[in-house]
């Protein structure tokens, strides 16, 4: 019978040492673009969440802002006004949940309140 | 040298081997293909739904609901709102002729989507009143009798001199109206969530006919939408939900997205999109 010969056991490990380097690095790429488009998505809600309290504050007589906060499903909204005499600077702030932190966004914007 | 083939037991395992291996890999391909679709499926609705939300608020932010002569707001129900949709703003070129129910408006110098239309617009006019207060300032409705050009405004630039008909409220008319007061022409415009003839909805709008004094027939817009797909409502300045059109301050907004068969939708199904916002009404007496 022909002699075959194999390979040693310390060439495979170092094969398959190299190969699971290489898939790891494209496995990390995959894990770290998924964390990015859950991020993005946070943002875009908080920034609509932001929006949509601007349009309430907007819709309120000037005489009635008051800061306040609100709890909407994962996300918390805080705002706060600055009176400016014939305005009202507004400044809104979205907490969203991070995996082991929170991430606040600020928004800002001007009501006038011209009477 | 003695040569040796793969025995039947050998050939029989590697197929097997060969045929998991293969069989998984399909399987793979499949969910990934699965998973495209739906990907593109949700990113149709959901360019569908941002349209949606970019749309309505542009003629709502407009509004003014607070008028002391009435609310631009029509009607308003949960999945309808009916309206005056501003189109154009012109600009009186001198005093209001109140006995003639006259107007002269600057033709050279209007702002807005489309010039005065009168198979489709009436018209808004600011009646200062007193000078010196706000608080009686409002805007008086009219038709138009009849429109004729002429180079009347000061300096002989083209004018529109505009005879009035149906002014509301008739008294005390055009008095009050000064030069430079702005003119608003406003169509009726409601949107709704319709239903066509596959039984799909689509939020869908429509104008009311100035001639024949119905609604004209509703031009869907996006969809297919959710039988909830528009969800209104409407808020007054406190921001409690309110019921009356005068006490409008804003109206939230949320549509819903229906998914195809494709993207695993079904009516009722928690894999359709949604979007909300709010919109409050600018142009609202303060």
């Amino acid at each position: 019978m022909m002699k075959q010969d194999g390979m040693t056991l310390v060439e495979v490990l170092v094969a398959v040492l190299i190969l699971s380097v290489g898939v790891l690095g494209l496995v990390s790429v995959a894990a770290a673009v998924t964390l990015l488009i859950g991020q993005g998505q946070r943002y875009t809600t908080a920034s609509a969440l932001a929006n949509q309290r601007i349009e309430m504050l907007r819709s309120q007589d000037c005489a009635n802002l008051a800061e306040g906060s609100a709890v909407e499903g994962k996300y918390q909204v805080s705002w706060t006004n600055t009176d400016l005499g014939n305005g009202s600077r507004i400044l809104v702030t979205v907490t969203s949940p991070q995996r082991h932190t929170a991430r606040n966004d600020s928004f800002t914007t001007t009501i006038s309140c011209v009477q | 040298m003695t040569r040796r083939g793969l025995s039947l037991v050998e050939l029989m395992v590697a197929i097997i081997l060969v045929g998991i291996v293969a069989g998984s890999i399909y399987q793979l391909l499949l969910s990934t293909e699965r998973g495209y679709r739906t990907q593109a499926e949700r990113v149709r609705v959901n360019g569908n739904l941002r349209n949606a939300i970019s749309l309505l608020p542009a003629d709502i932010r407009e509004l003014n609901a607070a008028d002391l002569l009435g609310s631009d707001i029509i009607s308003m129900d949960t999945s309808s709102v009916s309206y005056r949709a501003m189109r154009n703003l012109y600009f009186l070129c001198q005093p209001a002729n109140a006995a003639t129910a006259q107007i002269v408006l600057a033709e050279d110098a209007w702002f807005g989507l489309r010039p005065y239309d009168s198979a489709r617009d009436w018209l808004l006019i600011f009646q200062e009143n007193d000078p010196a207060t706000r608080q009686d300032n409002e805007w008086l409705r009219a038709d138009v009798a009849s429109i004729a050009t002429g180079n009347s405004c000061p300096g002989s630039t083209p004018s529109l001199t505009v005879t009035l008909a149906n002014l509301v409220p008739a008294n005390p008319g055009l008095s009050g109206v000064t030069d430079g007061a702005p003119v608003r022409g406003f169509e009726l415009v409601e949107f709704l969530l319709n239903q066509d003839a596959n039984q799909d909805w689509w939020l869908a709008t429509r104008q009311f006919g100035k001639s024949s004094s119905t609604w004209g027939p509703a031009q869907a817009i996006l969809g297919p939408l959710t039988p909830r797909g528009l969800q209104l409502k409407y808020f007054d300045g406190t921001g409690a939900v309110t019921a009356t059109p005068a006490n409008v301050a804003s109206i939230g907004i949320t549509v819903t997205g229906q998914m195809s068969a494709v993207g695993g939708g079904s009516p009722g199904s928690s894999n359709n999109l949604h979007l909300a916002t709010r919109v409050a009404l600018r142009n609202n007496r303060r």
